[in-house]
């Protein structure tokens, strides 16, 4: 089937792809001026202590050995340690990753419910107030720091009106819900507990608005767009012409057009949220891969900051991928076959 | 006798007519351009902006009460004092005046936006046009390190070569145009691919200007309003990039005034010495807007079809 | 309704466009009527107003650009102008049937044959609060059946305008069809619930040759079978001859001439219709020489004064250049005409002025 064989080609062009970033990420972890192993090993320690340590890590190996050898550990999934955290990167991605995802989900569910609608009512009602409006909102967006606009929420909503909480993922002073599947909001649903439901919630409120304007604005403006053109179409003529109300126009036909659109903003908006959420986390001390690699990399811990790179980099040639499916799914006239 | 006029007569009238006669189409489709960017109300209010903060940021230290302290000066005695007429914006931890270190601020921010741009467009337009032009392995190569340089989000990138080359604000813009690059090569390869193909370029080669010629005087000025496209867009961003780099601590590093520094520094005195983070944040998203609407008015203007 | 009030009667019509460059007045004064069992071919160059006029009895002309400024529009008796964006709706459901020009843009892409057809009949059936919008509207079994039922009815009116293995092939996306295929889609469309008038502009114009033919055939059926009444747009004088009793000239926003076939081609009475029928080759026109009408049509940003033909017109008078024409009216036969020469009674014989190359000494 033709469709197998193109997916088959398109993973196998993910490993020249991730090869490549490994290498970049790796070159640039041994540019280091500084000593990572004197630093995790910490002030006061001997030489031999340092030393001991430096092997313990096999920083020992000239470069491309160690290369080699990180390589060589990745193919059995071992992503190296963190000399600071002293766990796997694997172990600390695990804890570290699904909060990150968990983030970035429900802001992308965010975006995507409030961006669409906007984008309609935007186009529909193209240069009256509703889309001046809308348009100056969307501009707005995306030039506002996403870290200074996090903290003005902070302020106002946690710190002077506490209605939210400041940071964190989880009230840190009651007891921590149990770990099924790493995701706090299916966790607690599977638990049964409505109270710590909300709680998580309201520690999920702040961050993952805060991470959704910029991509509430790009969906915004790109379902504006293909709205537009799309009204324009002949078949729209066509159908107006046949007396099918204008609301099955819009909602039915012109939707299903535009979401083609959409799809292709996602795999964007996906990246722009995973690099949007380095700062995020450090706003809300929020436990993900950002705020994980943000640490290292200041500590100058590159393993872990190589692990997250690969990681991203592997989701997003995932995402892409899914992506074009998915315009085979929408439009049938670009299927595979 | 044999006419030994030459073929082509060089126009009457001196150098600057000639000019303008070469370039009349050039110079009639600028003219309707800046015709219709006036007429967008966005973009002319964002070039005001700009131009307002282009201003501000090259006069700044002539007029800012206390230009001192973007340099180093401490006033002990003035720890903390609240927005008001003696400072507008509060003072720091040190004393110092915030409002004055926002103004300067503006400097860093356009100056290092700048630079990151240029150098990004410099690297980028290059590599991009080389492997337009020339396509087989250049062109392969050059698309498999641009996709995957443009696999994660730049700011992973720019965080580990600034973590690696240690922190400052010069290592920042370097790391910056890193990840910026790989855009404006695209952009540019796929446009002289296309060009390649075109007549003119044909006729080009087959009098026998050289591919540099070629590249430079013809292909590339009718990429210019694209590449200034993308720029005036990306030019909001990179600044934000830049102050998310300095939030984070690998950017700027004190005594220099820069946003994003300022801002991180200024979380630890929350809420009560509120001032801190929020001005720099305030004038940032100021900036960031007007480019923005520059932006956005420049797209309108020379791209009319993707309008937004 | 009697059968002597006509279907379709349009008096002064006034159409302006507004654009970047200034205001357009591309309809300065249209006089149509249609009644009851004709075809009438409505002809013109390119940019003379037909799709305008047409377009104007459903009002699916886009109203930011595009403005009325006067006259009347008049459908069934009444006034098209007046009524309510509901109302319109309704109308064109119900009554007006439309078969555009270019099939490839006409269909959704990404919805099948079926679901177009079955919300296109569902509307023109007069069950518009069955069609589906999400997941959640109209799972009621009654809705379930009317969906039903127009499907039937698309099936049917498929199979009648020959398009093959209906019922299967329903299911089939645009673009696995021909062009001539999605023609008989889009016409089929028209058909569903009787419409009394049907209005078809350059239905063949994007289709090659053969098509043309089997379509044109296929029109000409179906307007028998229905009980039609067509107005046809089109810039080629062989389709109308083919399939129209009465035609229209129409020349930069006017309706110039009007008449039965027959009589309009046998007879031309307006000098642009002269020129046009002398334009057109035919067996006896000597190779190499092609009679053309010299000049181009009027911009309309800035038309020409007076009647707009006069520049072009090897008749021209005086009145000519400063007065609009009169409006249309009769000439023995049934033909109506919008000329200065013919005012006040003057029967000029053109014809015979335009076969000695000369012009008519008015």
């Amino acid at each position: 089937m033709r469709l197998r064989y193109y997916v088959l080609r398109r993973v196998l062009l993910f490993i020249p792809v991730l090869i490549g970033l490994s290498i970049v990420t790796f070159v640039i972890s041994h540019i280091v001026p500084g000593d990572p192993v004197g630093l995790a090993a910490g002030p006061g320690s001997t030489p031999d202590q340092i030393e001991a340590l430096r092997r313990q890590f096999g920083m020992d190996q000239p470069l491309p050995i160690q290369y080699l050898r990180y390589m060589a550990n990745l193919l059995h999934g071992d992503l190296g340690a963190s000399i600071m955290s002293r766990h796997t990167v694997t172990g600390d991605l695990r804890v570290f990753f699904p909060n990150t995802l968990e983030l970035v989900i429900v802001s992308m569910v965010i975006a995507v419910c409030i961006g669409i609608p906007l984008g309609v009512v935007s186009a529909v009602w193209r240069d009256r107030w509703p889309d001046q409006l809308s348009r100056v909102f969307a501009l707005g967006s995306i030039s506002v720091p996403s870290f200074w606009l996090a903290i003005v929420l902070q302020i106002l909503l946690a710190m002077s009106l506490h209605l939210l909480p400041v940071g964190g993922i989880y009230d840190a002073r009651a007891t921590q819900p149990v770990t099924h599947t790493g995701f706090l909001l299916i966790d607690t649903l599977i638990d049964g507990d409505p109270h710590a439901f909300l709680v998580t919630v309201e520690h999920l409120i702040l961050p993952a608005v805060t991470l959704a304007l910029g991509p509430i604005a790009f969906i915004m403006r790109i379902l504006r767009a293909d709205v537009l053109e799309t009204l324009n179409s002949d078949w729209v003529k066509m159908l107006r012409a046949n007396g099918v109300p204008e609301r099955v126009i819009l909602f039915k036909y012109v939707l299903k057009h535009s979401l083609i659109a959409t799809v292709s903003v996602i795999g964007f908006i996906i990246g722009y949220s995973l690099g949007g959420s380095v700062v995020i986390e450090t706003v809300f001390d929020w436990p993900g891969v950002g705020l994980y690699a943000v640490n290292s990399a200041l500590a100058l811990d590159f393993q872990p900051v190589m692990g997250v790179t690969l990681m991203i980099g592997l989701i997003f040639l995932v995402v892409n991928l899914l992506t074009d499916l998915t315009y085979g799914v929408l439009d049938p006239r670009i299927r595979f076959g | 006798m044999a006419d030994t006029s030459p073929i082509i007569q060089a126009p009457p009238g001196g150098f600057l007519r000639r000019w303008q006669e070469e370039h009349a189409s050039r110079i009639e489709e600028s003219r309707r351009a800046a015709y219709r960017f006036v007429q967008n109300r966005l973009s002319l209010l964002g070039l005001i902006f700009i131009a307002l903060l282009v201003v501000v940021a090259i006069t700044g230290r002539w007029w800012v009460p206390a230009p001192q302290d973007a340099t180093g000066a401490i006033h002990a005695s003035d720890r903390f004092i609240a927005p008001g007429l003696s400072h507008l914006f509060g003072t720091d931890e040190l004393g110092r005046d915030i409002f004055s270190r926002v103004v300067l601020a503006t400097q860093t921010a356009l100056l290092s936006g700048v630079i990151i741009l240029l150098v990004a467009i410099g690297i980028g337009v290059t590599l991009g046009s080389v492997a337009g032009y020339f396509g087989g392995w250049i062109d392969e190569v050059l698309m498999r390190l641009t996709d995957m340089m443009l696999a994660i989000p730049g700011i992973f990138l720019a965080l580990a070569i600034t973590a690696a080359l240690g922190p400052g604000i010069i290592h920042a813009i370097m790391a910056l145009s890193v990840t910026w690059w790989p855009g404006y090569a695209r952009l540019v390869e796929g446009q002289v691919k296309a060009a390649r193909e075109q007549d003119y370029v044909e006729a080009c080669r087959a009098i026998g200007a050289r591919p540099g010629r070629i590249i430079f005087s013809h292909i590339i000025p009718n990429l210019i309003s694209s590449v200034i496209v993308k720029a005036s867009m990306d030019f909001g961003f990179a600044i934000l990039s830049l102050a998310a780099l300095g939030f984070i601590g690998v950017g700027a590093q004190p005594p220099t005034p820069e946003w994003g520094e300022m801002i991180s520094f200024g979380r630890q005195y929350l809420p009560q010495y509120w001032w801190y983070s929020t001005f720099p944040g305030l004038a940032m998203f100021i900036a960031v807007f007007g480019f923005n609407m520059l932006g956005d008015g420049l797209r309108d203007v020379f791209d009319p079809k993707s309008r937004l | 309704m009697s059968a002597a009030e006509p279907v379709v009667e349009i008096r002064n019509l006034e159409v302006d466009f507004r654009t970047f460059d200034g205001v357009s007045k591309v309809l300065v004064g249209v006089n149509l009527e249609l009644r009851r069992g004709d075809i009438l071919g409505l002809v013109g160059e390119t940019g003379c107003g037909k799709s305008v006029t047409a377009l104007s009895v459903p009002r699916l002309i886009p109203m930011p650009p595009g403005q009325f400024v006067g006259g009347d529009v008049r459908f069934l008796g009444e006034s098209v102008l007046e009524k309510s964006p509901a109302e319109m709706r309704e109308l064109r459901a119900r009554h007006i049937g439309m078969v555009f020009q270019d099939p490839n843009t006409n269909l959704n892409p990404v919805f099948t044959i079926e679901q177009q057809m079955v919300d296109a009949c569902l509307c023109r059936l007069g069950h518009a609060g069955a069609v589906t919008t999400g997941p959640f509207k109209s799972w009621r079994s009654s809705d379930r059946e009317l969906r039903r039922q127009a499907r039937e009815t698309a099936v049917a009116l498929l199979q009648r305008v020959g398009f093959p293995d209906p019922e299967r092939r329903i299911a089939s996306y645009p673009h696995e069809l021909s062009g001539g295929m999605r023609q008989r889609v889009l016409i089929a469309m028209s058909l569903a619930g009787h419409p009394d008038l049907l209005i078809a502009d350059e239905p063949t114009t994007a289709l090659d040759v053969s098509t043309q033919a089997q379509i044109l055939g296929l029109i000409r059926e179906l307007v028998q079978e229905f009980h039609l009444t067509v107005l046809l747009i089109t810039h080629n004088l062989g389709v109308v001859a083919q399939v129209c009793n009465r035609v229209a000239v129409m020349y930069s926003g006017r309706v110039v001439e009007s008449g039965s076939v027959r009589r309009v081609f046998k007879a031309p009475s307006h000098p642009y219709t002269i020129g046009l029928l002398r334009a057109v080759p035919t067996m006896e026109t000597v190779r190499g020489t092609l009679e053309e009408i010299p000049g181009t049509i009027p911009n309309l940003l800035t038309p020409p004064a007076g009647c707009r033909f006069h520049p072009r017109c090897p008749h021209v008078m005086d009145d000519c250049r400063v007065d609009p024409p009169p409006p249309m009216f009769p000439l023995e036969g049934g033909t109506e005409v919008a000329c200065h020469l013919y005012a006040h009674g003057a029967r000029p014989n053109l014809l015979v002025a335009a076969e000695h190359g000369g012009r008519h000494d008015g």
